[in-house]
């Protein structure tokens, strides 16, 4: 009984990468002198060989992609770009500021910005989540949360419907009140307490869809 | 004019550079398309899913770290794009046996050597083997992509690319034989 060589075997297994020549030097060189040793190789070698003509040849044979996909394609990611440019702008406008401010003074504006924050999440709240009772309501109204928590988010105006029913159906989110002054409509998403702030940020990673996603600080009427 | 490598398209179209976008589309659009008709079989499927393609480079351009060749990166996209349709539509895919079962009813052996002659038994062989086959071959013979490039693509071990693509060899050869062309190998 014959052991098969490892090396005899491995060399069959390169062989189609020699044809295409993406052997690295070491494998090609060892290759080349067991193919001059061995005529049955160059054989085999000459059969891979035919193999890629004709795969080559088969893929050709398949065409192009047609102007309609990429004018489609572009057409994405123009409006992509463009969500980019009108979330960008003021961002960026905020962020050259800030870049040139001092430390203490940037330091003191980061303070006075969060008592700022603070307060309009106040105000939010008292505002325009405070309304007014209704003089009636149904039973199935009440407000309730069946799981899950309420957030607030205002829609780019550029943002398509169905761009925002996929930021939604990602989000497993659903509308369930609005718009509410500042075009702000109340979501109630799948997440917990724990999750909120995951699903806060993948939603403002959505600039072209979502302008802005905050928690609701208190239960809306 | 000189001609900007794939990584530095790549990293204008992270910072959302158009025009690198319609440089890199150029290069390798119809590749990656023909990558796709070989999978899906399917060429206005296979075009949508192109353009998927194409739109999650352009999004996650910036995430692009250089640890495989641009080329191996979009075809590796487009693998999974391919599969996942696939396996939303299990029964859109046809497994090479279905297909030669099918051949053999429509061809005997000694007819489809009277029909076409030893070139197109090749091509009608290559197109009857199984997905996973034809992938081996295209991204070896077709793309020439190195051992470590397939590996990557395909998620599995080199070692395996070898194999997979001696079982895939063979299998044409057994295809061939069926046709009435006797290679002399394995």
């Amino acid at each position: 009984m014959t052991t098969p060589d490892p090396e005899r075997a491995e060399d069959d297994l390169l062989l189609p990468w020699h044809a295409t020549g993406r052997l690295d030097r070491g494998e090609a060189d060892r290759l080349d002198a067991a193919l001059a040793r061995e005529p049955d190789l160059a054989r085999r070698l000459n059969l891979a060989k035919t193999e890629q003509r004709e795969t080559v040849a088969l893929n050709e044979a398949l065409g192009a992609p047609s102007r309609r996909s990429r004018d489609g394609l572009f057409e994405r990611i123009d409006a992509d770009l463009a969500g980019r440019r009108t979330s960008g702008g003021w961002l960026a406008r905020i962020g050259a500021m800030l870049a040139g401010l001092s430390p203490p003074v940037l330091a003191g504006t980061a303070l006075a910005a969060s008592l700022l924050i603070l307060l309009q999440g106040g105000l939010l709240t008292s505002t325009w989540l405070g309304t007014p009772a209704p003089s009636y309501e149904t039973a199935s109204h009440r407000e309730t949360e069946p799981g899950g928590t309420v957030i607030l988010v205002a829609f780019a105006s550029q943002a398509t419907a169905e761009r925002i029913a996929d930021t939604l159906r990602e989000a497993k989110g659903s509308i369930v009140d609005g718009p509410r002054a500042g075009n702000l409509y109340r979501v109630r998403i799948a997440a917990d307490a724990g999750a909120l702030s995951a699903t806060l940020d993948r939603l403002r990673a959505q600039p072209g869809v979502v302008q802005l996603a905050v928690p609701e600080t208190a239960p809306a009427r | 004019m000189s001609v900007l490598a794939d990584e530095e398209l790549i990293r204008r179209i992270a910072e959302g550079d158009r025009l690198a976008m319609q440089g890199l589309y150029t290069r390798h659009s119809t590749a990656v398309y023909r990558f796709l008709v070989r999978i899906v079989r399917d060429p206005t499927r296979a075009e949508d899913l192109m353009s998927d393609v194409f739109f999650d480079v352009w999004r996650q351009a910036d995430r692009y770290e250089g640890r495989a060749s641009v080329t191996t990166w979009m075809l590796t996209i487009a693998r999974f794009k391919a599969l996942s349709t696939l396996r939303r539509r299990p029964h859109e895919t046809l497994e090479d046996d279905e297909v030669g079962a099918l051949e053999d009813d429509a061809d005997t052996p000694e007819v489809a050597l009277q029909k076409a002659d030893k070139s197109d038994a090749m091509r009608r062989c290559l197109e009857a083997l199984s997905n996973e086959h034809r992938m081996v071959i295209d991204l070896v013979y077709y793309h020439e992509l190195g051992v470590e490039e397939v590996a990557q693509v395909l998620d599995i071990p080199a070692g395996t690319v070898k194999t997979r693509l001696f079982h895939a060899r063979k299998r044409l050869s057994a295809l061939l034989s069926k046709a009435g062309i006797d290679r002399g190998w394995p």
